[in-house]
Order: C-alpha cells, then sequence, then structure tokens
C-alpha cells in the first residue's frame, strides 16, 4: 500500500471539485477518481466524503442528478455549477500560490556570513 | 445564499424522500465497494466487513449531512421553544413582568396609532383624494383667508384651466318639519356637482342634476344614510319634507360611510341657489370653495395658475378685489389644520416614547438574564454547542415573548382604550374619531407585531450578542459576583438614561397641555357662564315674512318667559358666544378718513333685546346697554365692546359717534354704550370688534334666547320649550342646553387631548421607574462585596448611601438633559396650537424634572437602602 497522507482539512473539498470537474460522478465514484489522481492517496475514513460532497451542494457548486451506474444500480450523480467552476478556478490558483511560497520558504538557503 | 435557502427548502419539504436519498447513497457506496473487494479475491462476508470498516460510522455522516443542509431547523426551533418555555416557567415572576410591560407598551401604542391613523387617513376616503383642493380668498396684504363671494366663485370656475370642477358649499342649519316631530338638523347647501367632484354617488336614488342649482329648479334634497334610516325608516318614493316652510323632495341618499369632516355633522344637502342680488355681491365672501385638480396638472402649478386669475379678477374690481389672491389647500391638509395635525403628530411621537419604554424596560430584564444564565452558557459552549445556535437559541426564546405581548396588548388597547373614552361625556366623544371605539383592524394589528417584534428584536439583540462573546474560563470560574463585564454595565446605564429621556418627552407635552387647559379655563369670558340656559330658534321666513310678526313672537316668548318661576331675566341675541353663528360687518366711523380699499376693519354685528346683557352677565363700562326707550322708530343706536372702543376710539370717549355697519345699510347709528369683550368660539379667542343694535330695530329670525335662572337651568328647559310651543307649536327649538355646557363642548378637544395626555404620561412614568427600578437594583446588587468591603474597611453608612446615591444622580442628569432637548423640540410644536403658552414655560420643565427625579430616586430607594443594610461578614463569606 503506498503511503497515505493525512488530508489537510480544505483540501478535501477542492480535491472533490477536480475529481468531479472531469466529468459526472457518482460519491464512489469520486472517491476513486480522488484515489487514482492522488496516486494512492486514501481517505481515512470513505463517509467523510458524503457530508463535503452535501456542503458542495448546499453551497451550490455542485449540482446533483439520480441516475443508473455502471454496475445497474441507483446512484446520485454530481456535476459542477458554474459556481463550482468558478470556485474551483480560484481555489487552485490560491493553492498553487500558497504552494509556491512555501517551497520558496523551505528551500531558502541560509545567509553566508 | 438562496441556493442555501432553496437546499434547506427541499431537504425539509420532502424530508422522506430526502431520508430515503441519503440512505440509499451511502448503501450504494458501500455495496459497490463490497462488490469491488470481492472481485479483488476477499469472500463475501469479509470483503463486507472491510467496506463498513473503510467507510466508517455511517450514521455520524447522516447526521453531519443531515446537519448541512440544516433540514432540522423546523426541530430545532421546536426545541428551542420547549426549552425556552421551561425556562420561562423557573422564573416566571420575571417574565410577567417583562409580557406585562411589553404588552402595555404594544397595547398603548397600538390604540393611539389607531386613533390618529382613523382621524389622518379616513378622514379622505375619497377616489384620488390627492386631487381635492380648498380654495379660499386670499387677502395678500393681512395673509389671513377669507370666505369667497359669488361673483369671484363663478369667475374663478369659469376662467380656471387647472380644475375637473369646482363647486361651492355653506353649512346651514334647517327647521324639518313634514312627519313626526319638528327638527333642527345640521346640513349644508352645496353646488350641484357637489358630490360629482368629491367623486361621491349616492347609495339610493339620485345625485343632483345640473340643473337643479338655478334659480327656479325644483327643491330637492339629498339627506344622510343616518337621517334615512332613522327618520324615514328606509323608504324614499320621492317623499316631501319641509325646510324652513318650503317644500323639498328627497331625491338621494349618501353611502353609509359618508363623511365629510370640514361639513361637521351635516346630515342633508340641497342646491346651493344665488340670487340676482348675490350674483353681483362681490364684496360679501361667504362660500366654502372645494375642487379637483385635473389629473395632468401639478399640485404645484395650481396657485400659480390660479393668481393669474385673481390678478385679472383684482384689475377688473379694484373696488373689491384689490389684494386678493387665492390660496388653495389640498383637502387632507384643510381637514389637518381643522382637526389640528400637530396634535396628532404628538400623539404619534407620545406613543411611539411609551412602546419603547416598554421595550428597554425589556432590554433590562433581558440582560439580568442572560447574565445570570453565563454559566450555563459557557458549559454548553465548552461541550462543543455552536455560537450562532446559541445566539439562535436565545432569540427564539425570546421570540415566545412576542405573540404573548401583542395579544395582550392588543386586548389591552382595546377594553382599556374603551374604558377610558367611556370617562369622557357622551357628546363629547364625537370629537374622537369613530367616538373613541378602537377597531383591531389589519393595519393595528400589523402594526402591533412591528412593534412588538421590532423591539424585542432591538433590545434582545444585544443581550444576545453579550452572551456569545463570554470568555469561557473566567464564566466558568465561580466568580458569581465578580464585578460583571463592564460592557453590560455600561450597556444598563446606557438602558436608565434612554428611559429617563424617554419619559421626560412624555411628560412634557403632557405638563404643557395641562398648563394651556388651566389657562383656558381661568380666561374670563367676558360674561356669566353658570346659571344661564340657552336656546336657538329661526323663525321660518314663509310664516313670519316681516318685521312685524318677529317682533311679536319674540316680544311675547320673552314677556312669557320672564313671568316663569326662578327665572332672574330674559334676554335674546341675534348671535351668542358658543351659539356657532356670528355674523360680520364691515364698519365705518363718522368724521374719519375713508380707509384704503382692502382694509375696511370689520366688527361682529348681533341684535339684541334689552333684558340680554342682565340675563347672560355683559358687563356694561360706559353708557348704556340697549333699553326700553329704543324703538323702531327713535335713534338708531349701538353698543360696542371695549376693543372696538380702544382700538378706534382710544383718545376719546366714544360715547356720540356715529357708525355705519355694513355696506347695504346706510344707516349711521349712535354709540351710547361699551360693553366688555366676550369670547365668542374659544375660551383661547383674541379680543374683536363686537357690536349690538337693538332688536326692535332690525327684528332677525333667528334668535338665542338666553335665560338667568336662580336654580339648576335645566329644569326649566321643560318649561322653556312649553312656552314656545305654547306661541307656536310648529317652531322647532335647537341647542336648548345651558352656557356651561356649551363651553365645556367647545373645549372639550383640547379637555380630551390633556386627559390622554396625562394617561399616557402616567403610564410613562410607571413604567419607566419599573425599568429603573430593576436596572438599580442589579447595579446595586452587584456591588454588594464592594460595599461589604468597604463597611468592614471602616465605612460609614451614610457614606455608602451617598456613593450609591451619585450614580443614580449622575444617570438622572444625564438623562435629564437629553430629555430636555427632545422634549424642547416637541414643546415647539404644540406651542402654536395651544392656547396660553406663549410665555416661557419654565414652570412645566421645572416640574416634570422634579416629577421625574422624585420617581427615579423613589426607584432607587429600595435598592440603596438594602445596600446600607449589608452585612460585610454575610457578602465576604458567600462568593
Amino acid at each position: 500500500m503506498s503511503e497515505q497522507a493525512q488530508l489537510l482539512p480544505g483540501t478535501l473539498d477542492l480535491l472533490i471539485l477536480k475529481a468531479v470537474s472531469l466529468g459526472p460522478l457518482h460519491g464512489y465514484g469520486v472517491l476513486l477518481r480522488i484515489e487514482q489522481i492522488t496516486h494512492g492517496a486514501l481517505l481515512a475514513e470513505q463517509g467523510a466524503l458524503y457530508p463535503a460532497l452535501a456542503r458542495l451542494e448546499h453551497q451550490g457548486l455542485l449540482t446533483s442528478e439520480w441516475g443508473v451506474s455502471d454496475n445497474n444500480r441507483r446512484a446520485k450523480f454530481y456535476q459542477l455549477t458554474t459556481a463550482g467552476r468558478r470556485r474551483f478556478r480560484e481555489e487552485t490558483a490560491s493553492w498553487n500560490r500558497l504552494a509556491v511560497a512555501i517551497g520558496a520558504a523551505l528551500s531558502a538557503k541560509p545567509q553566508e556570513d | 445564499m438562496f441556493a442555501r435557502l432553496r437546499s434547506m427548502w427541499q431537504a425539509t419539504w420532502n424530508r422522506s424522500r430526502f431520508e430515503r436519498d441519503l440512505d440509499d447513497e451511502m448503501r450504494f457506496h458501500l455495496e459497490t465497494r463490497t462488490e469491488d473487494l470481492i472481485r479483488s479475491g476477499l469472500s463475501r462476508a469479509e470483503a463486507r466487513r472491510r467496506a463498513g470498516i473503510e467507510f466508517g460510522c455511517a450514521e455520524a455522516y447522516q447526521d453531519r449531512v443531515r446537519e448541512t443542509r440544516q433540514v432540522n431547523w423546523l426541530e430545532d426551533f421546536a426545541q428551542d421553544l420547549r426549552y425556552g418555555l421551561r425556562t420561562l416557567q423557573k422564573t416566571p415572576g420575571l417574565m410577567l413582568v417583562a409580557v406585562l410591560t411589553l404588552a402595555l407598551g404594544v397595547g398603548a401604542s397600538s390604540w393611539l396609532f389607531s386613533m390618529l391613523r382613523q382621524w389622518v387617513v379616513e378622514a379622505v376616503a375619497f377616489p384620488n383624494p390627492q386631487r381635492l383642493e380648498v380654495l379660499w380668498k386670499l387677502d395678500t396684504k393681512k395673509g389671513w383667508t377669507e370666505y369667497v363671494s359669488v361673483p369671484d366663485f363663478l369667475d374663478w370656475r369659469a376662467q380656471n384651466h387647472v380644475f375637473d370642477s369646482l363647486s361651492a358649499w355653506k353649512s346651514d342649519e334647517f327647521n324639518l318639519t313634514g312627519g313626526d316631530t319638528p327638527e333642527r338638523i345640521q346640513g349644508a347647501r352645496v353646488s350641484a356637482d357637489f358630490f360629482r367632484t368629491l367623486g361621491v354617488q349616492p347609495a339610493e336614488g339620485r345625485d343632483f342634476l345640473s340643473a337643479e342649482d338655478q334659480p327656479g329648479a325644483p327643491r330637492v334634497a339629498i339627506i344622510s344614510y343616518g337621517l334615512w334610516r332613522e327618520r324615514f325608516k328606509s323608504e324614499l318614493n320621492n317623499r316631501i319634507i319641509k325646510l324652513d316652510g318650503e317644500s323639498y323632495i328627497i331625491v338621494g341618499v349618501v353611502p353609509e360611510d359618508f363623511h365629510f369632516t370640514l361639513m361637521g355633522r351635516a346630515n342633508i344637502w340641497v342646491p346651493l341657489v344665488f340670487t340676482e342680488k348675490q350674483r353681483v355681491d362681490r364684496g360679501t365672501g361667504w362660500l366654502n370653495i372645494l375642487g379637483k385638480r385635473k389629473a395632468e396638472v401639478a399640485q404645484a402649478a395650481l396657485e400659480p395658475s390660479m393668481s393669474t386669475v385673481a390678478r385679472n379678477l383684482e384689475k377688473q374690481y379694484p373696488g373689491t378685489n384689490t389684494n386678493s389672491g387665492i390660496r388653495i389647500n389640498t383637502l387632507a391638509k384643510e381637514i389637518g389644520k381643522h382637526v389640528g395635525d400637530q396634535a396628532i403628530y404628538t400623539g404619534f411621537i407620545i406613543g411611539i416614547c411609551i412602546a419603547l419604554i416598554a421595550c428597554s424596560n425589556l432590554a433590562g430584564i433581558y440582560l439580568a438574564r442572560t447574565l445570570s444564565r453565563r454559566k450555563e452558557m459557557s458549559v454548553r459552549l465548552a461541550l462543543g454547542a455552536k455560537k450562532s445556535r446559541l445566539a439562535r437559541q436565545l432569540l427564539s426564546e425570546n421570540a415566545l415573548l412576542i405573540p404573548a405581548a401583542i395579544a395582550l396588548g392588543l386586548l389591552f388597547a382595546n377594553f382599556g382604550g374603551n374604558w377610558i373614552t367611556n370617562a369622557i361625556p357622551y357628546e363629547n366623544r364625537g370629537y374622537l374619531p369613530n367616538y373613541g371605539r378602537i377597531t383591531v383592524d389589519t393595519a393595528t394589528v400589523l402594526y402591533a407585531i412591528a412593534i412588538a417584534a421590532l423591539s424585542v428584536m432591538i433590545f434582545s439583540i444585544s443581550p444576545v450578542l453579550e452572551g456569545c462573546r463570554l470568555n469561557l474560563t473566567g464564566a466558568l470560574k465561580e466568580s458569581g459576583s465578580a464585578a460583571s463585564a463592564g460592557r453590560s454595565q455600561r450597556l444598563r446605564k446606557l438602558l436608565v438614561v434612554f428611559q429617563i429621556v424617554l419619559a421626560l418627552i412624555v411628560l412634557i407635552p403632557a405638563g404643557l397641555t395641562a398648563k394651556s387647559l388651566a389657562a383656558l379655563l381661568r380666561a374670563d369670558p367676558g360674561f356669566r357662564p353658570d346659571h344661564v340656559l340657552t336656546a336657538q330658534m329661526n323663525l321660518p321666513s314663509a310664516k313670519y315674512a316681516n318685521n312685524f310678526q318677529r317682533l311679536v313672537f319674540y316680544n311675547q316668548l320673552i314677556a312669557r318667559l320672564q313671568a316663569l318661576p326662578q327665572v332672574e331675566s330674559v334676554g335674546a341675541s341675534q348671535h351668542m358666544p358658543f351659539g356657532h353663528s356670528s355674523s360680520d360687518l364691515d364698519f365705518w366711523i363718522d368724521g374719519r378718513p375713508e380707509p384704503a380699499v382692502g382694509e375696511v376693519p370689520s366688527t361682529q354685528v348681533s341684535v339684541a333685546t334689552p333684558g340680554y346683557a342682565a340675563a347672560i352677565g355683559l358687563s356694561l363700562l360706559r353708557g348704556r346697554f340697549i333699553s326700553e326707550q329704543d324703538g323702531p322708530d327713535t335713534l338708531p343706536v349701538v353698543v360696542i365692546s371695549q376693543t372696538l372702543a380702544q382700538k378706534y376710539f382710544a383718545q376719546e370717549n366714544a360715547l356720540g359717534h356715529k357708525l355705519r355697519l355694513g355696506r347695504d345699510d346706510a344707516t349711521w347709528y349712535t354709540i351710547v354704550g361699551i360693553v366688555k369683550d366676550v369670547k365668542f368660539y374659544n375660551l383661547g379667542d383674541e379680543p374683536m370688534n363686537q357690536s349690538y343694535i337693538p332688536f326692535v330695530q332690525a327684528p332677525s329670525p333667528l334668535m338665542s334666547i338666553v335665560l338667568h335662572t336662580t336654580t339648576d337651568p335645566m329644569n326649566l328647559s321643560a318649561a322653556l320649550q312649553e312656552t314656545v310651543w305654547a306661541l307656536d307649536k310648529e317652531q322647532p327649538i335647537s341647542g336648548v342646553q345651558t352656557l356651561e355646557s356649551r363651553i365645556s363642548k367647545e373645549e372639550a378637544p383640547i379637555r380630551i387631548f390633556t386627559q390622554f395626555s396625562a394617561y399616557f404620561a402616567l403610564l410613562a412614568l410607571f413604567l419607566a421607574g419599573i425599568g429603573i427600578y430593576g436596572v438599580m437594583a442589579y447595579l446595586v446588587e452587584s456591588r454588594t462585596r464592594e460595599i461589604g468591603i468597604r463597611i468592614a474597611c471602616g465605612a460609614e453608612r451614610a457614606n455608602i448611601l451617598w456613593l450609591v446615591l451619585s450614580g443614580s444622580l449622575k444617570l438622572a442628569a444625564v438623562g435629564v438633559s437629553i430629555g430636555l432637548m427632545g422634549a424642547w423640540a416637541i414643546a415647539r410644536l404644540l406651542m402654536s396650537q395651544l392656547y396660553g403658552l406663549n410665555t416661557s414655560n419654565l414652570d412645566v420643565y421645572a416640574i416634570s424634572m422634579a416629577v421625574l427625579c422624585a420617581a427615579i430616586l423613589f426607584a432607587t430607594l429600595i435598592p440603596v437602602r438594602r445596600a446600607t443594610k449589608v452585612d460585610p461578614l454575610l457578602v465576604l463569606r458567600c462568593e
């Protein structure tokens, strides 16, 4: 099993948005997609996904629709709204800025004198 | 935001589906995961177990979803209410006080609102009321308005471009006969298009035809709904009645809710027919004018447009129309002036102040409760409750009070208000809109809800915020009596100051109106109001066509009345004080230069019999009153009033000079006496010119009989009427009442206003007193520990007393100074409308402040005494 990093709070939302941005998914599918794109960093508890999904939908960033899954079962599919797409873009940009800043800080060399 | 609301709404609306979906979604996840694990080689049982562990506690996650969607808001609210109810039950006394004070405030405020609204709004209940205008002739030099003459009216109607229609009207009284008892009724003569101008359709029958106000038209009348129902038993069929002896056909009935405030209690309307003489008499103004502005014309354009018309008339008729303009007021404004709109605004302000006082009481109570629950709140916060949830809960508890207070308040308003108005004598209740009966209609209920909700919300927000901003560790410690957050102390002091300010604002107008009423009642009327019985009669011209007949009737009447036992003296005058009739004539003095046109002075004129002065107690200052020696053929004489004498004969003896009265009368009347002024319309009148000429020289059909009696005047009312009917059984008599009751009816509005102001002032004092007591008690209590320490360290009890007292005095000082400013502003509003307030009113201010300070001191007294009785050992021990 690959190393499982602890998910920082708040990043779960970002990952969900990213997962759904690639196409409509049901809850389990989002889980699989996240596992896939993070190369194996699983969620500690899978059920934690659902409150996050509910929150994003409550805020109007996702919409949901009942449909039929690959295994012929009734499942709830989530999709990004326009607002969700916008929020995703903003969050990604701000995360990248943060990453760059911290990376720069960590790679700073000690002063010579 | 809307997305969240929508989401919350959808979840709540179809709760079962929401729950089902939630279940299905998580089950799908688990089953699909199980299948995947089976595919990767685990047994079914093992796969299921693993999937379950990986998923975690489904119930917990379901709860979190529910929380996110806020699907429980309704249940939470119900829970809050139940909890609030339980808390209320723990401190019932406090909550009872809270609900009662709020109810009192809401009730008083709603009652005032309902009354004033009826006055203001329903006074103008016609279609397009904003286009209804009242026109006056304006004396541009002196700035006052006058009645309009017939030729001016006709010209205005013909020459204007801004009115759909202009109608004239004049109030009048009629003798109604034909049927049962003769009756004297109020009414008006109106242009044929009067009701059309107002936009009123008759409920029965028809309106006047345009031709019906021309000379020679058949005599028709329109009556009021009340008259139709009571006197004519709801039947018409071209009923013929006699008004002043002339036959009229009733053709229509106005709707039941028709009410034209400026016409008072008019019950019958007849067409206003102008005689030839009136059509050319441009100098005599006696008409009221009502107009309907054209829809496309703006209000502001009216006066400029009409002043062009006025200027044309001025050029054409310099003799009568110099310095004559046109003043136009909207009907609403005119009624407002009639009713006294500044009193109304003051009333509104008082109502709101009362409500606010009640609410700040509430705020004080809330603050107390919130702080005493600090410990409970801190524990809950420590256990993980969200601040928003706590705040919601506090607000919900308070919300319980609102419906209780509203319901109680409206009950107070209805029954309390009616109880108060029942204390007012019946005939005076007509001055209150709807006879003082409050109708709890939609608007009033909405107002009550708004005021109650607003006050509860405003005044509980801060304590709620306060409750949430707790320092956990500090609150959890057992330091209950440690200085409560300095912030809350400041808040409470602010509340006290606020209440003092409001109380002063309510007190001072009450004091001012009381002072005005006292001044009014002290004012010298110029006659003797007690032991005088009055009655008015108008001899119909059909029966009493010439002077001789009138002379005979009244002389006989007076002689017979004089013979009655218990009658000291009898007299009659054409117009009497508080008799609702008068006539003014221009006058000229002999030997003086002719005054400029438009500046001729005028005087009230009344014909009187010799006995009048004695009967009414008119003081003679010089010369003589009208006497037996004046006959139809002797020297024409006149008796003038003090004001006239002083104004025009200041340096000389007026007796012997001659006056000409009225344009139509060439007679020179010799002044033979000077009498004291009488107040005519109102005890607060400015002195005016008055004159009396002998009845025998100009017998008027309209006369007021005045009897000076030895006993209670009303004892003689039956005898008076019998004497009249013995002479003429069809002669209606009106206004048989004592002079005192006439005066009291006239002064009723100010008296009622004063009464109500006093009630409200008392209410305000009471509410403020409760509030101040509560806050002071708390402030003192919170210093109990400090006081205990001081005493233990040797402080004198007297010093403690002063310490606490000075605190409250400081607050009082601040409150009073701010309150004075607010009250002064309101006082200025009132002063223009009330009598006798021209002098500085320092006494009112001083008394009000003294009363308020006394109340404050009294409210502070009890807690202060308790403070000094503190046993230091007890205090220091129980922490």
